[in-house]
């Protein structure tokens, strides 16, 4: 079995056959899934392009461990970067891309810190009961309160209230105890 | 954080507070930093679980980002990127060029179908022959004559094939095949497509038997033309034999032989 470090240091020695082996496996999943959320090929390309090289700079600072499959992770990391995109354009008057994402630097090391602080968040929401998690899972989804009272099977939109606050303070409390987001605060 | 702070705060992320309470939140976290605390780590919270949003950074002094950023600068990493660049490149080139060949092939797939379907429509029960008259017809025989040689018997037997005079072609390769001068292999296809042709088929089988048990070159096609024979007499049982045997050996014709298969089930 090829471990998670293996493709890692392939992409740092910029191993052709590895590369184009990743390619094979990981391409046709994130092209989908951008061209069924509002990209182009071009797009996916880009993402494809950009996730990699995060990759590579995050090996390069950090020796990073990657805890799911290297196939998840590279999955996960092309998803958040073009959710990224997304809203990034929602943020902007205009919608065009006028200059090219590979090249900005500074932009490419904030998407990285970003993802670090999303998998913060992600990592804390699997470590809460399986009860809470469910409940939040609607609420982050903004569900309505009607809507959680009616899957989680409350008595009233009260209870359903009292719950997801609760869920949420043991979230956070979890999160604000994490050293790595106290050096996000930094 | 009390469960009121925490709906107002609900509500100013969902935008449902009116424009005056909107106001009133923007003031309050521009003047307590406790409750803008709060804010921040909900919203970031929020945006990040919420799949359709995004949690940014809006300190660009970061020190981490700047880190990152001297490293994605480098020398190193910019090769980096140009070989991601190169094999981006080369990837998609080799999907391209797959993608082509596929669609091709179903274009030509989807126009056998629907020759053969028609076929089918217009009349069930000539359906074999049909394949057999077309699958005759598509296959192309080699020329019998050699350059500069137009004036021969067998130019002359080609062209009265071609003019689909077969009766008379016959007469005319019968005798040339004794001839040891003349290629024997393309005569015995010709003799026996004729013979096929003008229904002589225990005939015609013949001649591909012996095609087959030649030493020659071409002796493998024989059994291609013998299986079409088969069909044509009906005797789809031993055609699919042949069939089989010509795609186990992988010999002429054994991809559309494959295709005749399973046209014949």
């Amino acid at each position: 079995m090829k471990d998670n470090l293996f493709y890692l240091k392939a992409l740092v020695e910029g191993k052709s056959s590895i590369i184009q082996e990743i390619y094979q496996k990981n391409f046709p999943k994130v092209i989908k899934f951008v061209l069924q959320n509002k990209g182009n090929k071009s797009d996916a390309e880009d993402i494809f392009q950009l996730a990699l090289l995060q990759l590579v700079v995050r090996y390069k600072k950090e020796k990073f461990e990657i805890k799911s499959n290297f196939e998840g992770y590279l999955f996960t990391v092309c998803k958040n970067l073009w959710r990224r995109e997304l809203n990034k354009s929602k943020k902007k008057v205009t919608n065009t891309k006028e200059y090219e994402l590979i090249d900005d630097s500074e932009d490419m090391a904030l998407a990285l810190v970003e993802q670090k602080k999303w998998e913060i968040f992600s990592e804390k929401l699997e470590l809460i009961s399986e009860n809470c998690k469910k409940i939040l899972k609607l609420f982050f989804a903004k569900k309505t309160y009607s809507k959680i009272v009616e899957a989680m099977q409350y008595s009233s939109e009260t209870v359903a209230r009292q719950r997801v606050f609760k869920c949420k303070a043991k979230l956070t409390e979890l999160v604000k105890k994490d050293k790595r987001y106290k050096s996000l605060k930094e | 954080m009390n469960l009121e702070e925490d709906i107002l705060i609900q509500n100013y992320l969902t935008q449902s507070l009116s424009e005056k309470e909107k106001k009133d939140f923007v003031k309050r976290l521009n003047t307590d930093t406790s409750f803008k605390e709060k804010f921040t780590l909900e919203e970031e919270m929020f945006k990040s679980l919420n799949k359709e949003e995004w949690s940014f950074i809006e300190k660009k002094n970061h020190a981490e980002v700047k880190e990152y950023e001297t490293i994605f600068e480098n020398e190193e990493t910019k090769e980096i990127k140009k070989i991601l660049k190169k094999e981006n490149e080369k990837y998609q080139k080799k999907q391209n060029k797959k993608s082509t060949k596929k669609r091709s092939y179903y274009i030509a797939a989807a126009l056998v179908a629907l020759v053969f379907s028609l076929y089918n429509i217009i009349n069930t029960k000539e359906s074999t022959q049909n394949i057999v008259a077309s699958y005759l017809n598509e296959t192309e025989l080699p020329s019998i004559i050699e350059r500069g040689e137009k004036q021969n018997e067998l130019a002359k037997a080609q062209k009265l094939f071609e003019n689909k005079e077969y009766s008379k072609a016959l007469l005319i390769f019968e005798k040339e095949i004794q001839n040891p001068k003349n290629p024997k292999a393309v005569i015995y296809l010709y003799t026996g497509v004729s013979q096929m042709q003008i229904n002589k088929l225990e005939e015609a089988n013949k001649t591909f038997q012996k095609l087959i048990e030649s030493e020659l070159l071409d002796a493998p096609k024989g059994k291609w033309y013998k299986a079409l024979v088969y069909i044509k007499m009906n005797k789809i049982k031993e055609a699919k034999e042949i069939l089989n045997t010509i795609i186990k050996s992988k010999t002429y014709n054994f991809k559309k032989a494959k295709q005749l298969l399973k046209e014949l089930d």
